[in-house]
């Protein structure tokens, strides 16, 4: 499920970095940054797929059996793979999502946006053992993209912007139901399935998009 | 405009529809030209504009950029 997260984010990055490869200029630089917010979403999508992994190692032991000294290999698992996964899974999909939050409510100052920058890589620390905070956090930013994606089709009443905000709403509710996973266990599949309809549509909106750009104009 | 007219427009009729005076339009074609977007064809007393494949390709992937620009409101 991941996999498909991370390609979704990674094509619309690859597209949008095109699109500021064309014209340089200070005004296409939206274009960079909203590259720049879905590569960071879509590594940290990578290092969560990594979570899955574990390293097995051999290790001796030495134990006393009686008289007898007995020595013996044993199969430990590691789960540094795990702990620096989730570490770096948190804290680049907060900049990530912070990123594409900034691009739409954007703060000129940049002393405000260190901070902002260093609040969030400290919050992605300390969440590791508040994973609903986590969510909850990830919930608060999607809302408000969502809301700016509602404004936008409100204005431009655009059929692929009414795409767009459905998929993030579907991703806001995702974010939603994971909070609820130490609840059941059963929330945490659930939030994934709904994350996944949430870049599936993305995905499609996408690819409806460059779709658009294939039609030529009839008389 | 030149894609509504099927591939091919009047120098004429491309000034009047796009609402440029011929300096303009002379100045912009050359540069279109120079860029192989266009071509231009004399055909006895009138000169035609073309768009080339190259000219076909910048309008789809533009097409693409301002739709792209436009869902995703930036």
């Amino acid at each position: 499920m991941d996999i498909v997260g991370v390609l979704v984010l990674l094509f619309v990055g690859i597209f949008s970095w095109k699109c500021y490869k064309i014209d340089r200029k200070e005004k296409n630089k939206k274009y960079f940054y909203l590259a720049l917010a879905f590569w960071v979403l879509a590594v940290g999508f990578l290092f969560k797929i990594l979570t899955n992994f574990t390293i097995y190692y051999t290790t001796l032991k030495t134990q006393q059996v009686g008289m007898m000294m007995v020595t013996y290999t044993f199969v430990n698992e590691s789960n540094v793979l795990f702990t620096i996964g989730m570490l770096v899974y948190r804290i680049l999909t907060l900049l990530g999502l912070y990123f594409l939050y900034s691009l739409y409510y954007p703060i000129k100052d940049k002393a405000t946006i260190f901070l902002n920058v260093f609040f969030i890589v400290v919050a992605g620390y300390f969440l590791r053992s508040a994973f609903h905070i986590f969510h909850l956090t990830t919930f608060l930013f999607f809302l408000f993209i969502t809301y700016y994606y509602y404004k936008n089709y409100c204005k431009t009443k655009d059929c692929l912007g009414k795409y767009l905000f459905v998929s993030f709403t579907v991703l806001t509710l995702s974010q939603l139901i994971l909070m609820l996973y130490e609840l059941h266990p059963l929330f945490y599949t659930l939030g994934e399935v709904v994350q996944l309809i949430g870049y599936l549509g993305l995905a499609v909106t996408f690819f409806m998009v460059r779709g658009y750009g294939k039609k030529t104009i009839k008389n | 405009m030149i894609q509504t007219k099927h591939g091919t427009i009047k120098q004429t009729h491309l000034m009047y529809k796009s609402n440029l005076s011929y300096g303009q339009l002379t100045s912009y074609l050359e540069e279109l030209v120079e860029k192989h977007f266009v071509e231009k064809m004399d055909k006895g007393s009138n000169v035609y504009v073309l768009i080339t494949d190259k000219g076909s390709e910048f309008l789809q992937k533009f097409r693409e950029m301002k739709q792209f620009e436009k869902t995703f409101g930036l």
